[in-house]
């Protein structure tokens, strides 16, 4: 006993039993919503937020068809805008890092004044751009404003990294005649992999989880991201809340792993959109 | 003549941002610029007609408006307090745990909901609030207390059931921000405080508590900013209802727009939401950001 006591004094005992009971409240809407993934009706019916068996794993293969679309869609969408906002981010960051050149600065300062609009300025006329573009139901009506929104940041974030880089390394691959862009491919990108990798973390959750943009581009159901699909959806399965709930969590499921697989990643990619203003 | 040389010895460069430049142009600053001339203007999306200050003074005789700046000042304020009170204080438990196994453990398990994506959170916690079927009616039932809540339908509690969404509200930005400041202070400053005494909770307060004050300001900013142009509760669950009892700013700015096609008035309630943004962006750089 008392070895136990001075392994867990009672401040400690206290915080572990707090957190703990902070953890159930956060996470138990989450497993319940697994418990009712794997409900038919009746079981729904009797016990909604509870363990039921048998488990009906048809419910998956029934969500699974109707969330396919949105899943391919949003996955377009979150890879053509991420890499759109890599690329353009660390050319211009490179650029604007590592050579001097008249309006420089301005330039740069133009376009991370952008950072300081918010996007709901934005909003109504990108929609009549879209709009007057004929990119309402396209992809491209997506992708176009996602980079246009991500490259600002971008750049701030890849001249910051790149101005860093040690100067001796690019002198020598001039002098050995390697052009701009060779030593942009072969010195500056390998070097930047951290922050380049937090970049696509960041625009990932944020492409992924836009709600907004896609609920006025998108109108035809075939082209829906998931944000928008699974409004679909919840009106279609309104009366067959496992298929609905399976459906939930099919759709969680690629950044859940994403995550597991690289949390240290994903942690900076998060707090680094904060200290974005 | 040394001026344009010196360009055109550049022009190299100037190639290299031009896709930049030319995406940004289109979709990063046309639009705002756009906003800025529309919002004076009665703009149906084809044709726009100045004229001048009109759609202010609508905003100003806008009853739903005024009532929806209440709305949202009330989520903006509970927001702040719930958000970040109740992550604070589970970023200081999990940083003052010693066995520094649970310590990872607590750390990722409220990290991971943030992973999933908010509009599954929201239409998960629509359902626990079902007044039928949910989960909150059905546990108040069990115990024996009133159970006919209507939560979000009722226009006497939609608002504060908006605020409920995500109870306790730990795993949030807010706890990484702050278990990211705790952990960055330095081992010399807690063994010094302990030299002190300082233990538990008196070291909360004078140590550990004064060294994320940064982070608190932070948070407060970003939460006033996101607070003030925020609509996605609004476009996912209520659609500002029941009658207009969850409406804010930013969701009767989209219902104008893309409900009634008045851009020209969308674009005003727009423009002084931005206002309202950039005056806090710069006294937040003048006042807040230059004491750290």
């Amino acid at each position: 006993m008392k070895g136990l006591s001075r392994r867990f004094p009672a401040g400690q005992l206290g915080l572990h039993l707090v957190l703990w009971i902070l953890l159930l409240l956060t996470v138990y809407p989450f497993i319940s919503m697994i418990f009712k993934s794997f409900k038919n009706f009746n079981q729904d019916t009797h016990n909604p937020w509870g363990i039921t068996l048998p488990f009906h794993f048809e419910n998956y293969t029934l969500a699974w068809e109707t969330v396919r679309p949105f899943m391919l869609n949003t996955v377009i969408v979150t890879a053509a805008a991420t890499l759109g906002i890599v690329i353009l981010s660390s050319i211009s960051g490179f650029v604007l890092a590592r050579f001097k050149f008249p309006l420089r600065e301005t330039i740069f300062y133009i376009i991370i004044s952008l950072m300081m609009i918010p996007g709901i300025l934005s909003l109504i006329p990108l929609f009549i751009l879209i709009r007057d573009l004929r990119l309402i139901d396209s992809s491209w009506g997506l992708i176009g404003p996602y980079i246009a929104g991500g490259v600002p940041f971008g750049i701030f974030l890849m001249r910051g990294f790149m101005e860093k880089l040690p100067g001796e390394l690019f002198e020598a691959a001039y002098i050995d005649g390697a052009s701009i862009f060779q030593s942009f491919m072969r010195i500056a990108v390998p070097l930047s992999r951290p922050i380049i990798t937090t970049l696509v973390i960041l625009n990932i959750l944020n492409t992924w989880n836009d709600i907004i943009l896609p609920s006025i581009v998108l109108t035809d159901d075939a082209k829906k991201t998931v944000a928008v699909g699974l409004l679909t959806f919840t009106s279609q399965y309104n009366e067959q809340v496992g298929p609905l709930f399976a459906g939930y969590i099919i759709t969680s499921l690629p950044l859940l792993l994403f995550f597991i697989v690289a949390s240290r990643q994903f942690i900076t990619g998060m707090t680094s959109g904060a200290v974005k203003l | 003549m040394g001026y344009i040389k010196r360009l055109y010895q550049a022009r190299l460069y100037y190639l290299f941002l031009l896709p930049t430049l030319a995406i940004l142009l289109i979709f990063g600053f046309y639009p705002p610029l756009s906003a800025l001339y529309h919002a004076f203007t009665n703009w149906n999306g084809a044709t726009a007609e100045w004229i001048g200050l009109q759609n202010f003074k609508y905003m100003l005789e806008d009853s739903f408006l005024i009532d929806s700046v209440w709305n949202m000042l009330f989520l903006l304020i509970a927001g702040l307090i719930t958000g970040n009170a109740m992550s604070l204080l589970g970023a200081a438990f999990v940083f003052n745990l010693k066995n520094s196994g649970m310590s990872a453990f607590f750390r990722y398990m409220f990290i991971l909901p943030m992973v999933v994506p908010g509009v599954v959170v929201l239409l998960l916690w629509k359902s626990l609030m079902d007044p039928l079927t949910g989960l909150f009616n059905t546990v108040l039932a069990s115990l024996g207390l009133p159970h006919e809540y209507g939560w979000l339908g009722d226009p006497a509690m939609a608002l504060s059931s908006i605020v409920l969404i995500g109870f306790p509200w730990v795993a949030g930005l807010g706890f990484l921000i702050y278990l990211a400041g705790f952990q960055s202070i330095s081992q010399e400053v807690i063994e010094a405080a302990k030299v002190e005494g300082a233990v538990g909770v008196s070291r909360f307060l004078r140590i550990d508590l004064p060294l994320v004050t940064g982070q608190i300001k932070l948070m407060i900013v970003l939460g006033i900013i996101g607070g003030l142009q925020g609509f996605g509760v609004q476009l996912v669950l209520t659609k500002g209802g029941p009658g207009s009892a969850t409406a804010v700013p930013g969701w009767l700015m989209y219902e104008q727009a893309f409900s009634y096609s008045n851009f020209g008035y969308a674009s005003m309630i727009g423009f002084v939401i931005f206002i309202v943004i950039l005056a806090i962006t710069f006294i937040n750089m003048k006042f807040i950001k230059a004491d750290q």
